[in-house]
């Protein structure tokens, strides 16, 4: 007969370094390539690359001055202008458009509506 | 065989197609009906060797031309046809048989509505595409898109009589039913042009379009973003090509759904919006209307189809499988439905005319034509747009749908048939961005002298994309772009779904009180005349003591009276 002493249960070593994340799971294989587009730095790398490049093409239109059909384009960077202006008015003005058009989902579905 | 196929119009086996589908219980069946229509109508289209005016009858003293095939109708006629054969794929898996009913048949009233060569012609199919549509917005099944159904069915009915009016005072006032180029000063001239602003959603006229598509099936929004706004597009460009107006209308119209979009959760509706801005283009192009901006507004529709069908058909499969298509319910969605997230993206990337891209070799044609016309006002409200459709199609339908927050959705990705769908437009987006050739030789006018990949062109478009992209970043950055809510904007449909059906309802309401008030007061007044003419008039009344007279002689000595009166004074 064996006097073994039991060995005291160790507890299972935890998998927090090396398992994979919690959104593995029901991902499809064609997606798993691109899980880095998740991170920080890829959150934040457009802001510079688009100023890169914007900025890129505005050197390039300032030694290639662009002839246009209508003199509008022939200022310098008038579609970087229109295209940054424009889309952030587009965008800026939804703040004050919400405060005036924004009514609850069921707004038309309330009794006496939409029937 | 070929020579009588040649003269068919290829709206009859689609419109076949459909009827057979009405009565076939077979799924399977349906379903092949819906990929062999469209290939038989494509058939047709091909088969027919030129230009000229086929399938006329004459029928109570009016002659119908059912298929008028020329550069104008020939482009709409395929893409049309090219669009009906996408949906029948995408929509494989659906089990509906009205909505397969109610595609083909909507579909061939479509293209017959683009080959009819006269008014009476085109009223019929221009009313039964509202008709046959509606069953597309019901397919939804819940009381929200059934009185979207009703209010969408009013507007494109009333469309329809607009367009008839019109088209009997223009008639009787030029002598001919044939339908070609509408003086909008002639009788009749302007409610044509006001049917036609209805089916193309004009400013103030539109909203039936963001009300009644976001509500339909996913298959259902892809088949109705196809034809009835393109079908008006053409109608203008047969009917109202150079009507300067028509400049800023489609200005306004490129412009005004941009502010909409970005306040809006449902992206479906987001698309609804979108959609509406693109339209404003081909109108723009049709006011303008020399070679080129007629050119810009067909070949912008043909891709306009595709790569708007093809952003549908994403969000039809993010709505098939979330169950939503509110930004607030998605995100992430990339990671399980990556396929679709690529389709989406190529959509988006076309939309927003980046080169080598179907919109970018589209939409030049526009501005261009736009600019030439020395237009400035609406040429910069184009150029804004343009970054517009990058924020509300390019950006925000993607972004918010398969990226942004991670809303953990982990679903199945698209089944094979709707990814098949999406693959196939996916790839037109592209194909017709870089073999642009083959999009230009379809177009109504000569293309030969256009290079759409000028340098500065690309410099240009691209130098715009990247700012609205930048800006884009840096808003989200400083948290300067609106946080995305569940609830609905007011637009123009609030007049009648609120104000209007409220005013209807108040003034019932005061009619019902007024008539109970009045049938009071009547019998009052009933009451106490009736007494005092009783009084008065019966056999035992004040008059009847002396001279024995009842009511009725009375009234038989007033009555005869009056004819004296009358005969006298005539």
């Amino acid at each position: 007969m064996t006097n073994e002493t039991p060995k005291p249960k160790t507890p299972p070593k935890k998998k927090t370094e090396t398992a994979k994340p919690e959104t593995d799971h029901g991902i499809h294989p064609l997606a798993r390539p691109f899980l880095w587009l998740d991170s920080k730095w890829a959150r934040r790398a457009p802001f510079w690359i688009f100023l890169s490049a914007a900025l890129g093409l505005l050197a390039w239109e300032f030694f290639h001055p662009r002839h246009g059909y209508s003199k509008w384009e022939e200022i310098f960077g008038f579609y970087e202008i229109e295209g940054f202006f424009g889309f952030c008015l587009a965008v800026l003005a939804g703040w004050p458009l919400r405060k005036l058009l924004w009514r609850s989902e069921d707004y038309y579905d309330r009794e006496g509506s939409d029937d | 065989m070929i020579d009588l196929l040649s003269g068919l119009s290829p709206a009859w086996p689609v419109l076949i197609a459909g009827v057979l589908c009405a009565v076939m219980p077979w799924h399977y069946a349906r379903k092949a009906l819906m990929i062999l229509a469209p290939l038989a109508a494509g058939l047709f289209w091909f088969l027919t060797p030129q230009t000229g005016v086929f399938g006329v009858f004459e029928a109570a003293g009016f002659t119908f031309e059912t298929y008028r095939f020329d550069p104008l109708s020939r482009i709409w006629g395929l893409v049309f046809i090219l669009a009906a054969f996408l949906n029948g794929l995408y929509a494989l898996h659906e089990r509906d048989r009205m909505s397969d009913t109610a595609a083909l048949l909507y579909t061939g009233a479509g293209i017959g509505a683009v080959f009819a060569g006269d008014f009476l012609t085109l009223f019929f199919f221009w009313e039964l595409t509202a008709i046959t549509s509606v069953f597309l917005v019901w397919a939804g099944r819940n009381p929200s898109a059934f009185r979207a159904g009703h209010r969408y069915l009013a507007i494109h009915v009333l469309s329809g009589v607009l367009l008839l009016g019109g088209a009997i005072l223009y008639a009787n006032h030029s002598g001919s039913w044939q339908f070609n180029a509408v003086d909008v000063n002639a009788p009749g001239g302007l409610l044509i042009l006001l049917a036609f602003g209805i089916k193309a959603a004009f400013p103030l006229l539109h909203n039936w379009l963001q009300d009644a598509y976001p509500k339909s099936t996913a298959v259902g929004a892809v088949v109705l973003s196809a034809f009835t706004t393109k079908l008006a597009i053409y109608a203008l460009a047969r009917g109202f090509a150079g009507l300067e107006p028509l400049i800023w209308v489609g200005a306004i119209m490129t412009a005004f759904p941009v502010f909409y979009a970005v306040i809006e959760n449902d992206l479906r509706k987001v698309l609804a919006y979108s959609l509406n801005n693109q339209l404003g283009f081909m109108v723009a192009g049709i006011g303008v209307g020399t070679a080129l901006g007629l050119n810009g507004a067909a070949a912008h529709a043909f891709v306009h189809i595709i790569y708007k069908g093809l952003l549908f058909m994403t969000m039809g499969a993010v709505l098939m499988r979330t169950g939503s298509t509110k930004a607030t319910d998605l995100g992430g969605l990339y990671k399980s439905m990556p396929l679709t997230a690529l389709f989406c993206l190529i959509g988006a990337g076309a939309i927003s005319a980046f080169p080598l891209m179907s919109g970018f070799v589209a939409k030049a044609l526009t501005i261009s034509a736009v600019a030439q016309s020395g237009q400035t006002i609406p040429f910069l409200i184009l150029v804004f747009a343009s970054a517009g459709v990058l924020e509300h199609s390019g950006i925000k339908i993607p972004y918010f749908a398969f990226f942004a927050h991670d809303a953990k959705k982990r679903v199945k990705e698209a089944p094979a048939n709707m990814l098949l769908a999406m693959g196939l437009a996916a790839f037109l987006c592209i194909y017709l961005g870089v073999n642009y050739g083959a999009l230009y030789d379809l177009l109504p006018f000569s293309m030969e002298a256009y290079q759409p990949y000028s340098l500065d062109h690309i410099v240009g478009q691209m130098q715009l994309l990247l700012a609205a992209l930048f800006a884009f970043t840096f808003l989200v950055r400083f948290k300067l772009y609106p946080a995305e809510v569940p609830g609905v904007n007011l637009d123009t449909d609030w007049f009648y779904r609120k104000a209007g059906n409220n005013f209807v309802r108040w003034s019932w309401k005061m009619f019902d009180r007024m008539m109970g008030a009045l049938g009071h007061v009547r019998g009052r007044i009933r009451a106490r005349l009736g007494d005092r003419l009783f009084n008065v008039f019966s056999p035992a009344g004040a008059f009847s003591r002396d001279i024995p007279s009842g009511l009725l002689a009375i009234w038989t000595s007033v009555l005869l009276g009056i004819v004296l009166l009358i005969a006298y004074l005539a």
